[in-house]
């Protein structure tokens, strides 16, 4: 499956979600530092924008590096950021759910271990962090309330390795106080995962709550092989 | 009496005559009546976490409104496997017992079902009794598909396992007992997810690393060598020899029945896990976060942004249009005496019952 099937993908949302699609020129993965990004306090309730400026192009450089599309202002201001989820003990989140989930955010380049399902899927336990949209409902998994979250994941020369479009439900966070995240969000990626360990994978969501208000947030990450 | 005034007698009985059909509305004076308008067909969920505390794995049917449906706990202690039945106007619990979960059901008909699952379990439904086969393996029994009642093929194997683990299985029932099938060539160490045909000589299997075998009147044919896709290809399904899908991951594969296969031009919107084909234009593909893709006059629409949400792990297809879907929680690892939501849905019209009877 090649780069512009993820940009199709995109493009077969909604209208309104289409419509938010830019190139982020000149986007690195080593430079683009912005779903951690600290001058995001975390408070931020900004909507897309409307634009119909869209573009659902993007690029690959000489040395493999993939660009991306990105939703309207992510680049600048994402509004969601990328966790992992961690159990106590260090391990990775397996999706039970009385299992104690810590969001650990991500920063660009960390680690992400691949986590393999009953039937041998392999995924990588995903998770997102943001504010100032309506979380849904927690105890309804089947709630059309719950916010439409899509993430596509593409590897350094552009191709998509894995998408997730589900309806989880964000709860509030106790730490830091003042967000909403869902920590356990399994991306199933094609193959084992072995062959993704050497490579960097970018990854893109978009979160749209019940009333239309949209987020965004995007990271490079390192596969890491199962095991703690 | 003059002929005339006969005639104007006759003139005004026979109208009076007229007048009084019409009014009284005797039979056979109406016009046809305009045939009532076919129920609109839509996504309606039957059963959900609501109802179920385990997964639902595999459904299949006999009719639109005739369907088992099966699963488990997966490892979740405290919990037996699941097998329900629908009947049309309530769904009724077979209670196979133990705690090995189903992973597929299918049949030739209310009284030949077969289901398969977990430490080598094979179980029979006569249409009254389940009966527990000996499959002769420990490993996980993934898929099976029934010919008749003495031609039943199974297969399964233990993911990621390799050479090292119990894998490449493939099983044949012949009416007395279900013996081991030796492939040819080197083991591929892979587990066998599916089994589908037309008869035992057009043969689908399928597994790990984008495996497809190939059974016909001449043996067995490996036809993903060269490979055609790495994903792991979970469901092989076809409408007749002639229109044959496997998927799996962000793969959708369609064989024309010569040996070759092509990548629909299908968008996943998450990983693809069954596929169901009941006719040429009765075609699903399903997969998680409630995808739910239906060939719709050739082209594939997702919808996905209708309810179920849920993971769906297979589906299967009526010839009338009718489409059954399950899943639930069947990524999350094993934990003791939790219970896992499960889902049962269908693309149809009518009543749909959400209790469940012993």
């Amino acid at each position: 499956m090649g780069i512009g099937d993820g940009a199709m993908r995109l493009a077969g949302a909604p209208p309104t979600r289409a419509s938010l699609l830019l190139t982020v020129a000149g986007l690195l993965w080593s430079s683009s530092g912005c779903s951690s990004d600290p001058q995001w306090n975390g408070t931020a309730t900004t909507e897309s924008s409307s634009s119909d400026t869209t573009s659902s192009s993007q690029s690959t450089t000489a040395e493999g590096t993939f660009t991306p599309p990105l939703p309207a202002d992510c680049e600048t201001k994402p509004t969601a950021i990328f966790g992992r989820c961690e159990l106590p003990d260090g391990g990775d989140c397996t999706g039970i759910p009385d299992e104690t989930r810590t969001f650990v955010e991500l920063k660009d380049g960390d680690p992400v271990r691949i986590v393999i399902g009953p039937q041998s899927a392999s995924m990588f336990v995903l998770g997102l962090r943001t504010s100032g949209m309506y979380p849904g409902d927690p105890d309804n998994p089947a709630s059309k309330e719950n916010p439409d979250v899509s993430i596509e994941l593409h590897d350094d020369h552009g191709e998509l390795v894995a998408i997730y479009t589900g309806r989880p439900a964000f709860e509030k966070s106790d730490d830091p106080p003042g967000f909403l995240q869902t920590p356990g969000l399994f991306v199933v990626v094609e193959g084992s995962g072995a062959e993704l360990v050497e490579k960097k994978l970018s990854a893109v969501a978009e979160v749209v709550d019940r009333d239309g208000v949209s987020k965004c947030g995007h990271i490079m990450f390192q596969p890491a092989m199962p095991g703690k | 009496m003059s002929a005339a005034s006969r005639d104007d007698g006759a003139s005004k009985l026979l109208s009076l005559g007229l007048l009084a059909a019409l009014l009284c509305g005797c039979p056979g004076s109406d016009p046809e009546p305009e045939p009532e308008p076919e129920p609109e067909k839509a996504w309606q969920i039957a059963l959900d976490h609501e109802d179920l505390d385990r997964a639902v794995l595999s459904v299949w049917g006999t009719a639109a409104n005739k369907v088992f449906a099966v699963g488990g706990p997966l490892g979740n202690s405290g919990f037996e496997s699941l097998a329900l039945y629908f009947d049309g106007s309530s769904w009724r619990d077979l209670a196979p017992g133990g705690e090995a979960s189903f992973w597929w059901v299918a049949g030739t008909s209310g009284t030949d079902v077969w289901m398969v699952g977990e430490k080598g379990r094979i179980t029979h439904f006569d249409g009254s009794e389940l009966t527990e086969h000996d499959s002769g393996v420990e490993a996980t029994i993934w898929g099976v598909w029934p010919f008749s009642a003495k031609d039943v093929w199974a297969v399964g194997g233990t993911p990621l396992g390799g050479t090292a683990e119990p894998n490449d299985i493939v099983l044949h029932y012949d009416g007395d007992s279900w013996k081991p099938v030796t492939l040819p060539g080197e083991p591929l160490g892979v587990a066998h997810y599916k089994v589908w045909g037309t008869s035992s000589d057009n043969l689908y299997v399928v597994g790990e690393q984008g495996t497809i075998w190939h059974r016909s009147g001449s043996g067995w044919v490996l036809q993903s060598d060269p490979p055609i896709v790495s994903s792991t290809l979970f469901t092989v399904h076809g409408c007749s020899a002639e229109q044959v899908y496997a998927v799996g991951g962000l793969s959708a594969l369609r064989s024309g029945g010569d040996g070759t296969w092509t990548k629909e031009s299908l968008k996943p919107s998450n990983a693809i896990n069954g596929v169901s084909c009941a006719d040429p234009d009765q075609v699903i593909v399903v997969g998680g976060g409630g995808q739910k893709q239906r060939l719709i006059d050739g082209v594939w629409t997702n919808e996905y942004d209708i309810p179920p949400f849920v993971d769906l792990h297979a589906a299967w297809a009526a010839a009338d249009g009718t489409f059954w879907v399950v899943g639930g929680d069947f990524l999350s690892g094993v934990s003791p005496n939790q219970p896992r939501d499960g889902m049962v849905a269908r693309y149809g019209s009518g009543a749909l019952p959400d209790v469940i009877t012993p």
